[in-house]
């Protein structure tokens, strides 16, 4: 009996010692548990040292810098701004088929101006104020000279010669609607944006809508040239809205993206191709919208060429008149002309550039027809004089 | 488009190695989370691993699930940038003590 024991103690032990033995064998194969965190944890923060350093390289593939203010998400969303403001839009945002849905949006547009005028003036606004009387409610009531008669030869002149083949085939596909309407529409309107009382016409953003004032439109001092430029005018605003030129915006010496709000410029833009439209169909014009604007256009049509103004007018990106102004009267002064912020001091400004480097120049751009015309406008509202008839001031267009 | 295309291939590149990161940074919290003694010395570590996921998880959502036009896939580079220079910046003081 006591040998079995001994033998059972003995057996006990050495299974004991085995176990001890593959424990710590065990041991000896596995890390600590510290040690495979500790690792992990290297092994994480070394996986993101590297993720940032190439979150630091994440522009390498552009070809152009980003701007240098701002985020680099702020950067890139400048950028990509930039980009795809040069698109344009291939149809209106609201598309009107005809004069009857354009009547509709008219009354739609003022009866929406004339419940914001309730609520911020209702003392004069009151219920009994009611919405304007339109000159036509049906487009065939509308007599010759009108601006729904002429309409649709002056849209006949906006093929690809003028606006380039992409842009002219979205125009014929979704042509401008063009309806009159009475003065007080345009007070409505004017009170509440701070337009000129006496504005002549206006296009609605985002369709294909322009509205003419029939008070202004058939004034007996209005020549056939006058009407299809007031009419020109503003389905070139139409047609820039189309191609993207609402975006007004260039890359500066640097590259970087930069959008400016001088809608200013696009003004003159504006006219300055509608007056030339209308005068290459040998139709001749008595005034000049936004003199001192227009003035400044040609100017810089003159110094880029015509065909990259227009490009630049149309698109909205103002990089290579930018790029050629800067070349012939020196670094900045595009960027200087835009800070002017208009008017007359534009105008003064970009004169005086050009006086100091290209005189003769200067004075043969000033003796073409359509800035001798702008020129009195300009002039003598500069002086405070009431011209006779209304030669000065013009007719100017609401976007 | 071009453009459009490398700036995708630019993100599906990126999208990978925030996943590779998310993986070892998940694996580590694991550890952690496991662990019955924790050392002091990790503890600043740990936080600073928990940060970055919870940055670049909410990225890597935004980038599988939003939407493939160019300036969205650029917000979202750019949103990048600035988590990594946010991960920079939080490195930096860690290893200042």
């Amino acid at each position: 009996m006591g040998g079995l024991k001994l033998e059972r103690r003995v057996e006990d032990a050495l299974a004991a010692a085995g176990e001890v033995t593959q424990h710590a064998r065990g041991l000896e194969q596995a890390p600590p548990q510290r040690e495979r965190t500790a690792g992990s944890v290297a092994a994480a923060c070394d996986s993101l040292r590297s993720l940032a350093a190439y979150g630091r390289t994440i522009n390498p593939d552009f070809s152009v810098p980003l701007p240098s203010s701002g985020t680099p998400a702020e950067q890139l969303s400048l950028e990509a701004r930039f980009r795809t403001s040069g698109r344009g839009h291939d149809r209106p945002q609201r598309f009107l088929r005809n004069f009857s849905e354009a009547r509709a949006h008219s009354q739609e547009e003022e009866r929406g101006v004339l419940d914001a005028l309730r609520r911020i003036r209702p003392h004069i606004y009151g219920p009994g104020v009611a919405l304007s009387k339109p000159p036509y409610a049906e487009g065939r009531e509308a007599p010759p000279g009108s601006a729904e008669r002429l309409s649709a030869g002056v849209a006949g002149w906006f093929g690809a010669d003028v606006l380039g083949t992409a842009l002219s085939a979205r125009f014929a596909r979704s042509p401008p609607v063009v309806t009159s309407e009475s003065f007080r529409f345009f007070s409505f309107l004017a009170y509440l944006e701070g337009t000129p009382m006496y504005a002549g016409a206006m296009y609605h953003t985002g369709t294909n809508h322009l509205s003419i004032n029939v008070d202004t439109f058939m004034d007996e001092d209005m020549t056939e040239g006058d009407k299809r430029n007031v009419l020109a005018h503003e389905m070139f605003h139409y047609a820039s809205w189309l191609g993207g030129g609402s975006n007004i915006r260039y890359r500066d010496a640097q590259g970087g993206p930069v959008f400016t709000e001088a809608m200013w410029l696009n003004e003159g833009m504006t006219e300055l191709h509608a007056q030339q439209l209308v005068r290459s169909h040998g139709q001749r014009t008595s005034r000049v919208a936004y003199a001192n604007e227009t003035t400044v256009a040609f100017y810089l049509q003159q110094l880029a060429g015509t065909d990259i103004v227009r490009a630049a007018y149309l698109s909205g990106d103002f990089t290579e008149v930018r790029r050629r102004v800067d070349e012939v009267l020196g670094g900045g002064t595009f960027e200087a002309l835009l800070a002017t912020g208009g008017g007359a001091g534009a105008l003064l400004f970009l004169r005086e550039r050009a006086e100091q480097k290209m005189p003769a120049r200067l004075a043969a751009w000033d003796n073409d027809a359509l800035i001798r015309l702008a020129g009195a406008a300009a002039e003598a509202a500069g002086m405070g004089r009431q011209p006779p008839g209304r030669e000065a001031g013009a007719v100017e267009s609401v976007r | 488009m071009e453009d459009e295309a490398k700036a995708s291939g630019l993100e599906a590149e990126t999208q990978k190695k925030v996943s590779d990161s998310l993986s070892k940074i998940e694996a580590a919290l694991a550890y952690w989370d496991a662990a019955k003694k924790k050392p002091r010395r990790l503890v600043r570590r740990i936080a600073y691993l928990k940060m970055s996921h919870e940055l670049l998880s909410g990225w890597e959502k935004e980038s599988l699930k939003g939407s493939r036009d160019f300036s969205s896939v650029l917000t979202r580079l750019g949103k990048f940038a600035d988590i990594c220079e946010r991960l920079e910046r939080a490195r930096a003081r860690l290893e200042a003590g």
